[in-house]
């Protein structure tokens, strides 16, 4: 007798036990926000008299290596259009959890898509060194206050050939919006 | 230097000269009259001593004439003790029957104090794992075998003892690592690279708790580990083992990522016995792991070698060979609770390649009754390479030596003192080019004041320099104490200082990885530490318990923070206390059934935030049970570690869901059968499907099956 009993406590035990760890019964939690950053770029010095486009971009690395991919795969990410002649503007960009190492304000000034581009602005809080600031998105969050300042008499150095990558860029962006 | 070493050698040979005679002698069984192969003999209060060959015969030179017991011991008999006497020039011939018993014999271990001692001679908390025990639970790392030792877990791979370590991502570990004897950490981060030890060629792991540092220098702030592998044997012995595993499918539907069950297999080929007059010991295996998370499968070649050359009965070499080769995801962090087993979409596709290797020479030799020596060197190299842009790549070449001299002056004093050094070399591309070396002298006495009352005492000087910064020397003391109440009971007290260099990775890392960006703090201090505890040990053939109350101080603990420009820097800045307690009981209730239990009760605390420490539990127990009839054995092991009530900030902010942890309970389970050339196995880890992680945002193993089969020609 003794021997059922415990023969029907075990599996009694082994269904009844608690799993630990379990997801969440809703696919966000209340807090959760659609992950990004945003916050105000300003401006200062004299505007050029051509500007075609105006964009935050954001790049996961810096010095930005195989960024081609990078922006081929779609893992750069950029901004709305900013306004123009503006003494600053809000911005937001909605960016992937992650670490974001290059965040650049970056400049149309010609017609070519490819060739017409140069960064006006970084964000970077530690202008002692030439490196750029790079911010962690985390899991369910928006950053605010990524503040940039932009001098057009003063450009940030321009480290890569930033014109072609957001030409391409850009034309992914269009060739995925005309599928 | 060489012709002082010659000479210093030379005059313990002459102390080494006396009148002698000779022992002889074969061992067999009372009732069978077989004789009994692997007997160990062993003069007492002497360094003499033999084993017994496949006739059960042994043979003992060179004996200073005069009165001596004689101790056997070997697994399945009860140890004997009989008087001898030994007349100059003259050979004494015995025949020795010994009584077979079911109960365990008492481990012997050598970790805690430099020598072999049963355990109720040891006068610190020491746990000791056998061979048998990690064969029937097919652990296949020697992580997940620590994972049952009282006061012992495991964060991810970061060993903590009685709280020790707390987690640190796997650099400059507070418990260091015997290979062996000789230490196995890592040149570069200081870390312990457990894929690299052949479990299957493990004989016993000694687990000494406390701060070390008074015998074996840095890294034994938290305690002292040293896994020893199988002699070789006198017998020729092919050893085959496979083993097939089986993830289930995860215990929610949402944490299902792949469309195909997981799998994880392997096995090895060994070799062990005499090839001419070489002791060789041959072992070749092969794993690989599919992975229950994504981006996490390993594909692994070991490799290891062990030979043996005796000159004579009283001077021995070995030589010892161990290679890993690894290809491995890495798996980060989750992406969230919701998904759980699937890496952050920036880490898919990393990986590391690593080749490691470390090498040990090891010569001993008996002078005399009362005197001899150890030589050994070793090198461990570490090589790997991760796939990110930029790539990082380390190769790291750590040299070992020691040289070790036991005196056993008369019967009242055991003195043991020795010199040891390091050398360490770095290339790295997240350290630069960096190099540290060390050395250190260290003496031990273990005085018996009378039959019952022991005293163990010592000290041990360290010097290292750590590249480009000035040499930095640490005098570590220890005092222990050894009271026998009676045959069965004793009490023990023991203090000891500990304290860790910074390794080459805390002092110099420069490197962003996983969203995380490090820099360089080469004015990082040791980790210093005091421990102090008392114990009892009661020992009897059907039960045998040990309680200790212990109290460790540590200074300067190396934690990683955030500095004002928003990385991450190494510094000292925690001030900690952790007391507890702790009990382990055995019982051996009959000869088919055995249960074991450990209970450890923390108070870890973080002085300098007046806050519990990070990672710490409060309470851990294990229970683990064994049950054998004729050839048939099942065994199931629990374990259960209280919630860490605190974790870094840091992860909060990087690792979605970072709060998301509980209690860990955790069954494994095991049947099999034991032939006399044949095993098999079938485990079951994780038996209740619980879900629990160690380290934040990584999911613990879920339930998996396995079958093994051994072999043994």
């Amino acid at each position: 007798m003794r021997a059922k009993i415990f023969m029907l406590i075990i599996p009694i035990l082994l269904l009844s036990c608690d799993h630990g760890l379990k997801p969440p019964e809703t696919e966000t939690s209340p807090t959760y926000e659609e992950p990004g950053f945003g916050g105000t770029v300003y401006f200062k010095g004299t505007w050029p008299d051509s500007i075609y486009d105006l964009r935050v971009v954001a790049f996961r690395k810096y010095p930005p290596q195989d960024i081609i991919n990078e922006v081929i795969q779609g893992r750069a990410k950029f901004s709305e259009t900013l306004p123009k002649r503006v003494d600053s503007t809000k911005y937001q960009v909605l960016a992937d959890t992650g670490k974001w190492e290059y965040i650049v304000v970056a400049l149309q000034y010609g017609s070519n898509i490819f060739s017409d581009w140069k960064a006006i602005g970084v964000y970077d809080t530690t202008p002692e060194d030439t490196i750029p600031t790079s911010i962690y998105i985390p899991y369910g969050k928006f950053l605010r206050n990524i503040n940039i300042n932009c001098d057009f008499n003063n450009p940030p150095p321009q480290p890569f050939k930033i014109s072609e990558i957001i030409g391409v860029l850009l034309l992914k962006q269009n060739q995925d919006f005309e599928r | 230097m060489k012709v002082l070493i010659f000479l210093f050698l030379l005059s313990l040979e002459s102390l080494a000269q006396q009148k002698t005679g000779n022992l002889t002698g074969k061992v067999i069984d009372v009732e069978t009259k077989q004789p009994i192969f692997g007997v160990n003999v062993i003069i007492e209060n002497t360094f003499l001593g033999s084993a017994t060959d496949a006739k059960g015969e042994f043979k003992i030179k060179n004996i200073p004439a005069g009165k001596y017991i004689l101790k056997l011991s070997a697994i399945g008999y009860e140890t004997t003790r009989i008087e001898i006497e030994i007349a100059p020039s003259r050979e004494t011939n015995l025949l020795i029957e010994m009584k077979p018993t079911a109960y365990t014999v008492e481990p012997v271990v050598i970790t805690a104090t430099k020598r072999e001692q049963t355990l109720s001679e040891i006068p610190i908390s020491t746990n000791v794992v056998e061979s048998d025990l990690i064969s029937s639970r097919n652990n296949l790392q020697v992580d997940d075998i620590l994972r049952y030792v009282p006061g012992v877990n495991i964060i991810q791979y970061q060993i903590n003892i009685r709280g020790s370590s707390g987690y640190s991502r796997g650099t400059g570990t507070r418990v260091l690592i015997l290979f062996d004897g000789m230490p196995f950490l890592t040149g570069d981060a200081g870390e312990i690279i457990w894929e690299a030890i052949p479990v299957w060629q493990i004989d016993r792991i000694e687990v000494v708790k406390g701060a070390g540092s008074a015998l074996y220098g840095s890294n034994a702030i938290g305690g002292v580990i040293n896994v020893i592998t199988k002699e070789t044997s006198q017998r020729k012995n092919f050893r085959f083992r496979t083993y097939f595993g089986m993830y289930d499918k995860p215990y929610y539907a949402q944490w299902r990522w792949s469309e195909r069950d997981r799998f994880y297999y392997g096995g090895f080929a060994s070799f062990n016995g005499m090839i001419g007059n070489l002791g060789t010991l041959i072992h070749i295996q092969r794993g690989i792991d599919e992975g229950y998370k994504q981006n996490q499968n390993y594909h692994r070649w070991n490799i290891f070698t062990k030979f043996k050359y005796n000159f004579s009965a009283y001077s021995t070499i070995n030589f010892l060979f161990n290679y890993l080769r690894q290809k491995n995801e890495t798996f980060f962090y989750w992406k969230n609770l919701r998904n759980a087993l699937r890496p952050r979409d920036e880490d898919i596709g990393a990986m590391v390649s690593s080749e490691r290797f470390n090498t040990l020479v090891q010569f001993k030799k008996i002078l005399s009754s009362n005197l001899f020596y150890i030589a050994r060197a070793g090198f461990f190299r570490n090589k790997w390479n991760d796939n990110a842009t930029p790539q990082n790549r380390s190769t790291a070449g750590l040299t070992n030596y020691e040289f070790q001299i036991n005196y056993q002056p008369n019967e009242k004093h055991y003195l043991i003192f020795g010199i040891d050094g390091t050398f360490n070399l770095v290339k790295s591309s997240l350290f630069g080019r960096r190099n540290s070396h060390s050395i250190a002298l260290y003496i031990q006495d273990e005085f018996k004041a009378t039959e019952k009352f022991t005293f163990s005492y010592g000290l041990r000087n360290d010097l290292y320099k750590l590249d480009t910064l000035k040499y930095t020397g640490q005098i570590n003391p220890k005092l222990n104490a050894l009271y026998r109440l009676s045959e069965m009971l004793s009490l023990r007290t023991s203090f000891g200082t500990g304290f860790r260099a910074p390794a080459i990775s805390e002092a110099f890392t420069s490197t962003t990885a996983a969203g995380v960006t490090v820099k360089p703090n080469p004015s990082l201090k040791p980790e210093r530490a005091i421990s102090f505890e008392i114990g009892s040990r009661f020992i009897n053939p059907i039960i045998s318990a040990d309680i200790a109350i212990f109290w460790n101080h540590y200074w300067n603990l190396i934690e990683p923070v955030f500095d004002v420009d928003g990385k991450i820097i190494f510094k000292n800045v925690t001030e900690a206390r952790i007391q507890g307690a702790e009990i382990g009981l055995n019982l051996f209730p009959a000869s088919p059934v055995n249960f074991s239990l450990g209970y450890t009760y923390l108070n870890p605390w973080d002085l300098s935030e007046d806050a519990i420490l990070k990672y710490r539990p409060r309470h851990i127990f294990y229970a683990n049970g064994n049950l054998s009839y004729k050839f048939f054995f099942i065994g199931v092991d629990f374990r259960f570690i209280s919630k860490y009530e605190r974790i870094d900030e840091l992860l909060k902010l990087i690792v979605p869901d970072a709060e998301a942890r509980v209690p860990i309970y955790v069954v494994d389970a095991r049947a099999g059968l034991n032939f006399k050339n044949l095993r098999l196995f079938f485990n079951v880890n994780n038996l209740l499907q619980y879900n629990y992680v160690e380290i934040v945002g990584n999911l613990a193993p879920i339930r998996s099956f396995n079958v093994s089969v051994e072999f043994e020609i």
